[in-house]
């Protein structure tokens, strides 16, 4: 049986040129085997096809590319773009490989150069790899936060204790100001709402894509400045349309390598208010539809819809507006005598619900959707 | 220093090639890989009998190499943010 003993690498024939947008390396290889009885082995033809032969063994072992350090500390793939194969004798064969960065027309990049040889040499995934999915050529990075920041609030969740005093300072007959379970104004005065700094918790996550320096052209980049500080208006990676704020991105690299770029992004869930109920996203629950909390508010107005921020569209199957969750909410107060109290108070008036974020396209971000 | 850029092209590189195994250099392959990870299924050697290249399992380079760098695919990646977003989608505000 035919078979190839050894792969020797001859050292000395090692060349290596490195320009200013190319790395190639020329190497020699010895391919030791007893390839004479390949020949004549077609039935009583004499056939000589022991050239076939160890070119298949060259398709079947050697590799396409390789890596090569870069003056940046960092390392550059070349790959293999020409061969040469002599036979020296029964049991020799010289095999020349040159791996190199092929000619992409432009910058020379890896990227560009594994597109060019994806596109040339039909590579890829075979159709039944990976259960048939394939194996992605866009693998990205990602990390997230989840953190506590200091905001403000004027209006609690809800009041869960009112206390009145046990001095005699107090007419006969006066009440308490709040209503136990519902939501009041925090630091109420006859001279406004002082409300009160409370840690809110926030989710942000980041997302490192790798671009050739072929794709991050200026307006590539220009469209992520008009991009940053808007949030989706289609959902992105799961999150439903309104909940993500793209805060911006960065990223620098060098010519020969793919440029890292990373994403960052947070998280507000979208909201619509009840006029009775409280209750939390469910988590389990992957419709984007349903993806909101409801927020019980009573106490104002919902016969007439309220009013609906966002593009069309974010209105889900529920009776009420959706909310982004970037929206702020607003309240105005009027000071009025509480007859039960025998108090002037803060009583909210109106809620007004503003949008504070313009809507943007993240599909145009490439980063995924 | 290999960065997650090269990280990156060296996954994209093995992603691209034909085949349910990958021919790496030997000096690449023990560079980047854990023999006991990543253990050569083929050995092509030398006339002293050393390595000169060795035959992978591509799903178990690519796999390593994606825990080493933690790299996700884009599926992979909505699936964790999912997973992770769901106990934080109980921020409330109201202000």
């Amino acid at each position: 049986m035919l078979q190839v003993t050894s792969v020797e690498l001859y050292k000395e024939s090692r060349k290596i040129s490195i320009g200013d947008d190319n790395i190639s390396q020329v190497m020699k290889f010895g391919l030791y085997g007893n390839f004479d009885e390949v020949a004549g082995s077609t039935g009583d033809i004499w056939v000589m096809n022991d050239d076939h032969w160890v070119v298949k063994f060259i398709y079947d072992n050697f590799p396409w590319f390789r890596e090569f350090p870069t003056s940046t500390g960092g390392y550059s793939y070349l790959f293999l773009t020409a061969g040469e194969i002599e036979q020296m004798n029964d049991n020799l064969w010289v095999v020349t490989l040159t791996y190199d960065i092929p000619d992409t027309g432009n910058s020379g990049s890896n990227q560009d150069a594994m597109n060019t040889l994806v596109q040339d040499f039909n590579l890829g995934p075979d159709a039944g790899e990976n259960n048939g999915e394939g194996w992605s050529d866009e693998y990205t990075q990602l990390s997230f936060n989840a953190t506590s920041q200091l905001g403000h609030i004027n209006t609690s969740l809800k009041v869960v204790e009112v206390n009145k005093t046990t001095e005699d300072f107090l007419p006969a007959g006066v009440g308490v100001p709040n209503i136990i379970n519902k939501p009041g104004a925090i630091g109420a005065s006859e001279n406004g709402i002082e409300g009160t700094d409370i840690y809110k918790r926030e989710f942000t996550f980041q997302i490192t894509k790798y671009f050739s320096p072929q794709e991050l052209k200026y307006a590539y980049v220009r469209r992520l400045y008009r991009l940053a500080g808007t949030v989706n208006l289609n959902t992105f990676f799961g999150f439903p349309q309104g909940s993500v704020l793209f805060i911006g991105a960065s990223g620098s690299g060098t010519l020969m390598q793919n440029v890292p770029v990373t994403f960052e992004f947070a998280v507000r869930p979208n909201f619509v208010f009840s006029p009775s109920t409280t209750q939390l996203s469910d988590p389990e629950n992957d419709d984007t539809a349903y993806m909101y909390d409801i927020l019980a508010d009573p106490g104002f107005d919902f016969s007439t819809g309220g009013m609906e921020i966002g593009p069309p569209g974010i209105l889900s199957s529920n009776p009420l507006p959706v909310h982004s969750g970037w929206a702020v909410v607003d309240y105005r107060y009027i000071p009025l005598p509480d007859t039960t109290a025998k108090m002037l108070v803060q009583r909210p008036a109106f809620r007004i619900i503003h949008q504070v974020y313009e809507f943007g396209d993240f599909s145009k971000l490439k980063v995924g959707k | 220093m290999f960065s997650n850029a090269n990280a990156h092209m060296l996954l994209t590189a093995i992603s691209i090639s034909r085949g349910k195994t990958v021919k790496l250099d030997y000096g690449l392959y023990r560079r980047r890989f854990s023999v006991s990870q990543v253990p050569p299924i083929r050995t092509i050697r030398d006339l002293e009998g050393n390595p000169t290249f060795v035959d992978v399992d591509k799903e178990k380079a690519i796999n390593f190499l994606k825990n080493q760098h933690q790299f996700y695919t884009k599926a992979e990646m909505e699936m964790e943010l999912k997973d992770v977003a769901s106990d934080f989608s109980r921020i409330v505000q109201r202000e």
